[in-house]
């Protein structure tokens, strides 16, 4: 069997702005299913739903301390979705759209310093 | 090992393309912040924000550089070691620029900044650009 979650599992599971938002907030600091309700004012089951479902997709993990379960972010499952090629693949994507930008924006400055003929 | 290809056409002359890939402050803008030189040798890093297990540093030399139409550096930072090549053709209506990274090893600090770096809205979009490709990009092998 494998650890990896399907990649459609990550998709349903970060396409929810409230699964997104956990997940934000999880990156700050571990918290208990609790401390997570309190911070989105929602009831403990819709919480434990949402936890389900990013558990399920690999993005985040618990742990029993005492009574208390503990989530934390799963960098391993987000590593498993992202292999390093898809990522820099990706990563190279965003890169050369702001490379156009750049290329838009130096010759804007270009034109500036070496103004033409206006013709207003 | 994996490659992966890149090829963009802009609507610029290649000199004007060049200058974005050999200026230090102009790459700044567009890759990363760096102390780049447009020297064969020259040792110079890349710098982001760390996240907790990568420092954001990616150490790089300047391999081969043959204004203005290929430049190659080396890339090493969190635990990948590759090597980056760009390439310049002129095209009728501009420039293409054809990226090329030769690497090794997985890279999950790189991958843990990136993610965070990004943005969720940006990650959706790609992530699902890249599983349509490996949908219906490449081979389609039976599971």
């Amino acid at each position: 069997m494998s650890k990896t979650a399907p990649p459609t599992d990550v998709y349903r599971a970060i396409a929810d702005p409230t699964r997104r938002s956990i997940l934000d907030s999880l990156r700050e600091t571990d918290q208990t299913a609790g401390e997570i309700a309190e911070g989105f004012s929602m009831t403990r089951e819709a919480v434990s739903q949402h936890l389900k479902m990013l558990r399920d997709a690999h993005l985040i993990k618990s742990r029993q301390v005492g009574r208390y379960r503990i989530y934390t972010i799963d960098a391993g499952g987000l590593h498993d979705v992202f292999q390093w090629a898809s990522t820099f693949s990706a990563f190279w994507d965003d890169r050369l759209d702001r490379l156009e930008v750049e290329l838009a924006n130096r010759r804007k400055s270009a034109r500036k310093k070496k103004p033409r003929k206006s013709k207003n | 090992m994996a490659t992966i290809r890149k090829t963009r056409v802009y609507p610029y002359s290649i000199d004007e393309v060049w200058e974005c890939l050999t200026d230090s402050s102009s790459l700044g803008r567009w890759l990363m912040e760096n102390d780049f030189r447009p020297e064969v040798g020259h040792e110079f890093c890349f710098r982001t924000d760390p996240v907790p297990g990568f420092d954001g540093i990616v150490y790089c030399k300047v391999l081969t550089i043959d204004p203005p139409k290929e430049l190659s550096i080396s890339w090493r930072g969190g635990d990948v070691d590759t090597i980056v090549n760009f390439k310049l053709t002129e095209v009728s209506g501009g420039t293409r620029l054809d990226l090329k990274q030769t690497g090794f090893r997985p890279v999950k600090q790189f991958v843990t900044w990136f993610m965070l770096s990004l943005g969720w809205r940006k990650i959706i979009r790609k992530l699902l650009a890249n599983e349509l490709d490996s949908k219906f990009g490449a081979t389609g092998a039976d599971e």
